[in-house]
């Protein structure tokens, strides 16, 4: 039963953070997530600070704020300074993650972090924490209702603004002709990235968020034709990966976050040589 | 803040000196090739490496270690030239994919390894957030050595470097020389971090790499100039971050380089404005 | 009195510092083929971007059929330069042509048949029907832009702007490109084209503004083209075969 709960975690976890960073993807703002999931370190501990143990889902709303500082400055920087945009991303990111992990070794004793779990997660534990009613009903564990409200909202978000978003990522002039403002979306788009880094946080750790944002469209993109065949695929293989990833965890007894990443990571390979055996076989038609 | 010159502190501080000045010069190449966050995945993938070759040789001997960092730490940016190549994928979708890829790996060895319960193992936790106190004379050696190849590296093959950056800037072409560079470049960001890692762990070397650079651009007029103050500032960044670091003792030395560095490119950013 | 799509008045944009477009004020007439020439850096993109609200201004007017671009956006299909667009993007030609659809469906409504009718003449009349589901990643230049021209058409737009459609892009695609165009013109659209080269440019276009950072010359081309407009233009006599 406790394998079943962590696959189902795993797979919310990979659901929300797929949908969400296909669109990072292909706007070409991959490390953006990577900025995000680092960015929002200090916010989580605050969030901690301030709620005691375990952080309510608002004071974990409220984290995302980092995340959305983080990537309004480094939009900003590399619009209004002359610096690299790579290296300003590469700056920003790493300051507000390290200034999290200082906020993290100070308060350590007031909260409920260490430098392990930051970095990736505790998913092994999810089955542990239990919500019991006052009736004594187990109501199983506890940080599965989060994730299960996030993805359905992800989804939902998803289908309804898939239009606005591909438009802008696509052709953001011809968009933005036509009243959809690239700035605006790029914009929400970040924040909602920020908000599923923080919900993903606990369980994956910071640096395989962006993992499990972009990897899964990354493999997908070498076979995609259109983009919700494209999204579909990614989802597909994000949720192979993470039963694979898991058992392979449990086997080794490794870190099952390591691990669900590293899969995914791979899968790319046999999906490249697939790709290049079948494209061998298809004659290339060219007509003017 | 409790810091006192004693011989430990002083190796310590030294130690992380030196590393940051090869970590600024290993930046400056970055920086100009718009490279900056190659050093990020490098510095994530080189801990696979690391854990392999603690397996392999079972003991935590620095040579394996560096050995195990260097050679994943080449694969993965090998990989991701080579899926570029041969696919339709962009290099930041890339970037990320070796990140997981790698980083995954890395930290599934790494607790594989923690699970064993092998003594030798507790070395390995300062590799993630940097403990310039738990530093040894192995460490600063190499962390010493890996600032002086990059150096005699630079001047070694000078002309060479601002060549082919200034050429692959203006006009792109490609030849021979230009994967020696892209060798080059590779291999002393690789060995940079390598040797940067025990100051500040791996989540957070790559941004003594991007540091630097930033704060120096906006003084520098030549390329000669860009490296070397980019150096200087690497090492000051390190000096200043280790002696807070070891004052308040229990602060991880990388967070607070960073967040040094952080402070120090404010000036500098300022400047670039457009 | 000709009736005007565009009409600017004392448009200025700065760009870092510097004075890319000085104090324009220029007419672009409606149902006609016009041609913004003008040397490498005039600031023609700049206009163009500059007039659909892409980028700040300093100061101007500009109205489209006499109403402000917020009222009539609908009516206007922009076209970037072809380098701008990722043409890794997985989509299928027929799902480009649907963004035109955008308009009449907006965020939320799934696309409807009649949409889909839209798409089907608007690819006809663009002459890519058989490549409708073909990736957008294996299309020629000339291809790629009919697809923006279909998108266009789906739109139902009345002003169609154009930058560079015909940069690398070889003579015979050209020419079958030039032809939609006029075919454009004919079914009443108006079309504004930055066009990029000079010794076509009289040859194609009914109606001309050369640009470099101010307005030179306006209007006909026998007016537009005259030796010493192009002089200061380009700064230097200029050939035209």
């Amino acid at each position: 039963m406790d394998h079943f709960f962590i696959i189902l975690t795993g797979i919310l976890v990979i659901t929300s953070c797929t949908l969400t960073g296909s669109f990072l993807v292909l706007r070409k703002s991959s490390m953006l997530a990577d900025a995000i999931s680092h960015a929002v370190l200090p916010g989580i501990v605050l969030a901690y600070l301030f709620s005691g143990a375990q952080p309510g889902t608002f004071a974990l709303a409220g984290a995302a704020i980092a995340g959305m500082l983080a990537s309004l400055l480094i939009g900003f920087l590399s619009r209004k300074t002359t610096a690299r945009p790579d290296a300003v991303i590469g700056i920003v990111y790493a300051v507000f993650f390290a200034i999290g992990i200082i906020l993290t070794t100070i308060f350590s004793s007031h909260v409920d972090l260490d430098q392990e779990c930051v970095l990736y997660g505790d998913i092994a534990f999810v089955p542990l924490d239990r919500w019991i009613l006052d009736n004594g009903i187990d109501m199983g564990p506890k940080q599965i209702y989060p994730l299960i409200i996030l993805c359905l909202v992800t989804i939902l978000l998803f289908f309804m603004f898939i239009k606005p978003l591909t438009l802008v990522t696509f052709d953001p002039s011809y968009a933005g002709v036509l009243g959809i403002s690239s700035v605006l979306w790029s914009g929400l788009l970040n924040v909602y990235a920020s908000i599923v880094s923080v919900f993903c946080f606990n369980t994956v750790g910071a640096v395989l968020v962006v993992a499990f944002m972009c990897v899964p469209a990354a493999i997908a993109l070498l076979f995609g034709t259109t983009f919700r065949k494209t999204v579909l695929l990614a989802l597909i293989f994000g949720w192979l990966a993470v039963p694979l990833g898991y058992y392979i965890a449990v086997f080794f007894d490794g870190s099952i976050a390591g691990s669900l990443s590293m899969v995914l990571g791979l899968l790319l390979i046999p999906a490249l040589i697939l790709k290049k055996i079948t494209k061998n076989s298809k004659p290339k038609i060219v007509n003017v | 803040m409790a810091f006192e010159w004693s011989a430990n502190t002083f190796w310590a501080v030294g130690g992380c000196t030196l590393a940051g000045i090869g970590a600024g010069i290993a930046g400056s190449l970055n920086y100009l090739r718009s490279r900056s966050l190659s050093g990020d995945v490098v510095a994530h993938a080189v801990l696979p490496g690391i854990c392999l070759g603690f397996l392999f040789s079972g003991t935590k001997s620095v040579f394996s270690l560096v050995l195990g960092g260097i050679v994943s730490g080449y694969l993965s940016l090998y990989l991701i030239s080579f899926v570029q190549k041969n696919s339709r994928l962009k290099p930041d979708v890339l970037l990320a994919w070796a990140l997981a890829l790698f980083f995954g790996a890395g930290i599934f060895l790494l607790t594989l390894i923690q699970h064993t319960g092998n003594s030798a193992q507790s070395g390995l936790d300062k590799f993630i957030f940097g403990k310039a106190a738990a530093l040894t004379i192995e460490d600063l050696l190499l962390m010493g050595s890996t600032s002086l190849i990059s150096v005699i590296l630079v001047i070694l093959f000078f002309r060479i470097l601002k060549h082919y950056i200034f050429d692959s800037l203006f006009t792109g072409t490609m030849g021979l020389s230009s994967l020696f560079v892209e060798i080059l470049c590779n291999s002393i960001t690789v060995i940079v971090i390598i040797g940067g890692i025990q100051a500040l762990g791996f989540i957070l070397i790559p941004a003594l790499l991007v540091i630097p650079p930033v704060i120096a651009r906006p003084y520098i007029t030549t390329f000669k100039t860009f490296v070397i103050l980019s150096a200087v500032i690497g090492a000051a960044i390190c000096f200043i971050g280790s002696v807070l670091s070891l004052g308040f003792e229990s602060l991880p030395t990388g967070p607070v380089i960073v967040v040094t560095g952080g402070l120090l490119s404010i000036p500098s950013l300022i400047k670039l404005k457009r | 009195m000709k009736e005007s799509a565009i009409d600017i008045n004392n448009l200025s944009v700065t760009l870092s510092g510097n004075l890319i477009l000085d104090n324009i004020s220029v007419s672009v007439e409606k149902g006609m083929l016009t041609g913004l020439i003008g040397p490498n850096g005039a600031g023609k993109s700049t206009m163009l971007k500059a007039m659909l609200g892409l980028i700040p201004v300093n100061q101007g007017t500009i109205t489209f059929f006499g109403k402000p671009l917020n009222e009539i956006r609908k009516q206007i299909a922009f076209v970037p330069q072809r380098q701008e667009i990722d043409w890794d993007f997985p989509a299928t030609v027929e799902e480009i042509v649907l963004m035109g659809r955008f308009p009449f469906t907006g965020f939320f409504k799934r696309y409807s048949s009649e949409d889909k009718n839209e798409v089907e003449q608007a690819l006809a009349s663009a002459g890519i029907t058989n490549l409708k589901n073909r990736q957008i990643g294996k299309l020629s230049g000339g291809q790629q832009q009919r697809v923006f021209i279909a998108r266009a058409l789906a739109q139902q737009a009345s002003l169609i702007i154009l930058d560079e459609p015909f940069a690398g892009i070889d003579a015979a695609t050209e020419e079958t490109i030039r032809e939609v165009f006029i075919q454009l013109k004919n079914n009443g659209k108006t079309v504004l084209i930055v066009h990029h080269d000079l010794q076509t440019a009289a040859e194609y276009f009914d109606r001309l503004i050369l640009l470099n950072v101010k307005i030179i010359e306006e209007g006909k081309k026998e007016d537009v083209l005259k030796e010493e407009n192009l002089i200061s233009a380009y700064g230097r006599k200029v050939k035209l075969y």
